[in-house]
């Protein structure tokens, strides 16, 4: 298992691992359930009624568990800080898609019927989104039979089968999740081969000796990594996407569902503001206004400035880190 | 913030699959966006999740409705309606241009009809008739209506006769021009415009002219010859008068035209009442139109259409005569109970009960008669002075015999004319 996995399954609950062998939903087991989940019995029945859950060969105990690590997994959609009432949590499992849930949770229980059904209905997308993101239909092909065998639970994890469809929450489609796994099942595949790959091409030069920068040079470098440090979130995810991953519009606007125009004007102004941060950053550390501008014109190649680095400061170390980490236990 | 955004985490698929269908709370929303900025896998990974387009096309092929125009089953029937619609105008178009080219022609010719010839020297066109210096008092009315039906004659043989070309042009404008700008040597080119009568005066002058003649033809239809003459001899006496006023600033030229008119209107001592000296009569003395003259005598047939010069509509309303030939007559005149006709053919014919009983005229001229005219007598001084002394004697001769009367004028259509006292004999100009 990879490590991009492994989160959805450290929030699966130790029970749902388990498939409840012949318990029969009468109204003791309920108060059981209701014990155990924490949730209350009418609630329980209500949700396992609208997922259809009866038909993946779910029990209202395996279901309202599921429930409940979802639950706790998300705080149920609200804060940390906020403390959840009664209300706010029926809203938020009546907002999750129930059926796709429980198909979910019955398929990493290894049940018969529930696997019939999810073949049916996600085969065919699968392979598609697997050859979309592959770009190859062989290796997409073979990206989706990979999953297979995962999504079954051929894994196996202190004695138990682990599937990561145990880690679907419900709050987006099931057919996105599995893109989405079949987008880190091809990311993580593309790091092993990149890894594999040879680096005479990539080989660069030693580094010449790092010769004095003038005092200007200096303090531009100040300047911009104060910039880019005080840029919001948001800004620093669509600078990313636009200059360092060069996605389109279009791709930037669907992903942030808003549309392409508005995505360049956002770019545009955030350059604009940019620029008149990094003076104001310059006249603050001793420039003129004059010299601030003239600094702003000095060639790139003269700075030692990684804007990559900026922008991504230690999160690639930790995916990094992670892999490193998680890589022994996949073997 | 869940377990997963917690240092040096990454975001599960679960996480990132609803952050990209933006199932994720606010909170969580701009904990991912915060996390994507500075994670380049996970970015990878949230744009690799993102359905695609063509996948979504593929997936959900909608149907395109393949929508034609409403006007695209009149393929066919549009061309064929334009062409249609093309002929209609064609054919409107061309019997617009046909009818506005015979009204033109119609005008002409009435506009040549109007103009009476009042010139007292040669015409320069062969058809035109000789000059005929003719002075004689206005006791003819016969004569003012010759006068003005031979000058339709003459101008209008083109019109029903093939001829040569130019005679339609000179002869329209040949007495015109042989009166105000031959006689007179105005140095004004108005005068020369206004007596040979460019379109708008001569429209003036027509209209002034035929207005009184209006009323007579009707009149004159039922044989009150006498009513339609005097309004004729009346008519043409307007048409000088109208002539006269507006010329006024040209008096002094006009009065050397009346005056060249008046001598040569009163050189004859005392001839008697001559048909064609009535024009003249009229011009310069103003007479009143009482004339007696007979409604046939200013009757002409071209072509065997009846043009009128002053009652024109009256002699449309005239029935043909019934020649021998059994053609159309082409030219008719009529002088003292005497009738002569031409008919297409060329042959004269004669007929001395009104038109009743025509007998054949042996041919005594060369070429083909196209016209006849009343001509004043032959012993005027013009004929004195006229250059040939065998024409001059012949016109003399009829004189003394028949002093009173007019004698016929026969043209053949090289425009040589022909001298008659009774219609029987005749005798070359």
């Amino acid at each position: 298992m990879d490590a991009a996995s492994q989160p959805g399954e450290l929030a699966l609950p130790p029970s749902t691992a388990e498939p409840a062998s012949g318990t029969s939903p009468d109204g003791q087991a309920d108060v059981a359930v209701a014990t155990s989940s924490g949730l209350p019995p009418s609630l329980i029945q209500e949700l396992w009624l609208a997922a259809d859950a009866e038909t993946c060969g779910l029990t209202r105990e395996e279901f309202s568990t599921a429930l409940a690590a979802v639950g706790a997994k998300c705080h149920c959609g609200v804060p940390p800080e906020i403390r959840l009432t009664s209300a706010q949590e029926a809203t938020f499992y009546n907002s999750l898609r129930l059926p796709e849930l429980a198909l979910a949770q019955a398929c990493a229980l290894g049940r018969d019927d529930a696997w019939q059904r999810f073949l049916n209905l996600y085969r065919a997308p699968l392979t598609q989104a697997a050859i979309a993101i592959t770009g190859s239909a062989t290796l997409g092909h073979d990206l989706a039979d990979s999953l297979y065998a995962e999504l079954f639970g051929l894994t196996e994890r202190g004695g138990q089968r682990c599937s990561p469809l145990a880690s679907y929450s419900g709050r987006g489609s099931l057919l996105g999740w599995l893109r989405t796994t079949l987008a880190q099942r091809h990311v993580d595949h593309h790091r092993r081969t990149y890894r594999e790959t040879p680096l005479d091409g990539l080989d660069a030069a030693a580094p010449a000796a790092r010769a004095a920068l003038p005092a200007e040079l200096d303090r531009l470098k100040e300047g911009v990594s104060q910039t880019f440090a005080a840029l919001p979130p948001e800004d620093r995810f669509l600078l990313a996407s636009y200059f360092l991953d060069q996605k389109t519009l279009l791709r930037i606007s669907r992903l942030l569902r808003v549309h392409e125009a508005t995505v360049s004007r956002k770019l545009k102004r955030l350059t604009a503001d940019m620029r008149k941060q990094l003076l104001r950053n310059l006249q603050s550390a001793g420039l003129s206004k004059r010299a601030a501008e003239e600094a702003l014109g000095a060639d790139p190649r003269d700075l030692d400035i990684n804007l990559r680095s900026l922008l991504q400061s230690s999160q690639s170390a930790a995916f990094s880190d992670k892999t490193v980490q998680v890589s022994p236990d996949s073997q | 913030m869940t377990k997963v955004f917690q240092s040096g985490h990454h975001p599960d698929a679960d996480q990132l699959s609803a952050f990209v269908e933006h199932a994720l709370p606010p909170h969580e929303q701009a904990q991912m966006q915060a996390h994507l900025a500075v994670c380049p896998d996970c970015r990878t990974i949230a744009y690799l999740a993102q359905p695609a387009v063509v996948e979504e096309t593929a997936a959900d092929p909608r149907p395109v409705a393949t929508r034609r125009p409403w006007f695209s089953g009149w393929n066919l029937a549009l061309p064929a309606a334009l062409a249609v619609a093309f002929l209609v105008i064609l054919g409107i178009h061309l019997r617009n241009v046909s009818t506005g080219r015979n009204e033109a022609q119609l005008d002409k010719t009435a506009r040549i009809e109007q103009s009476p010839p009042l010139s007292q020297t040669a015409p320069p066109t062969p058809l035109a008739v000789p000059p005929k210096p003719i002075p004689a008092p206005m006791q003819k009315p016969q004569s003012t209506a010759a006068l003005s039906t031979d000058a339709l004659a003459a101008n209008s043989a083109s019109y029903a006769v093939p001829m040569r070309p130019e005679p339609k042009q000179s002869s329209i404008n040949g007495p015109l021009t042989g009166r105000g700008g031959i006689a007179l040597p105005s140095p004004n080119p108005a005068v020369v415009s206004d007596a040979t009568l460019g379109d708008q005066p001569r429209q003036a002058v027509s209209g002034a002219a035929f207005r009184p003649a209006s009323p007579a033809p009707a009149a004159a239809s039922s044989a009150s010859a006498p009513a339609a003459q005097s309004a004729a001899v009346g008519s043409v006496d307007a048409v000088h008068q109208e002539l006269r006023s507006s010329a006024t600033q040209y008096n002094s030229t006009t009065v050397t035209a009346q005056s060249n008119l008046n001598q040569a209107f009163q050189a004859p001592p005392s001839p008697p009442p001559a048909p064609g000296a009535a024009t003249e009569t009229v011009t310069v003395t103003n007479a009143p139109a009482i004339l007696e003259t007979e409604s046939n005598a200013s009757s002409e047939v071209i072509g065997g259409k009846a043009i009128g010069s002053l009652a024109a509509p009256t002699l449309k309303m005239k029935k043909q005569p019934s020649l021998p030939s059994h053609l159309p007559a082409l030219s008719t005149i009529s002088n003292t109970g005497q009738q002569l006709a031409i008919d297409t053919a060329g042959s004269l014919f004669r007929s001395e009960d009104a038109g009743v009983s025509w007998q054949p005229v042996p041919v005594q001229w060369t070429g083909r008669a196209v016209k006849l005219r009343l001509a004043p007598p032959p012993s005027t001084q013009s004929f004195a002075k006229s250059a040939n002394p065998v024409t001059a004697t012949a016109a003399a001769k009829p004189s003394p015999a028949a002093p009173a009367q007019a004698c016929f004028e026969l043209t053949n259509d090289m425009g040589i004319a022909w001298l008659s006292t009774d219609g029987q004999t005749w005798k070359h100009e």
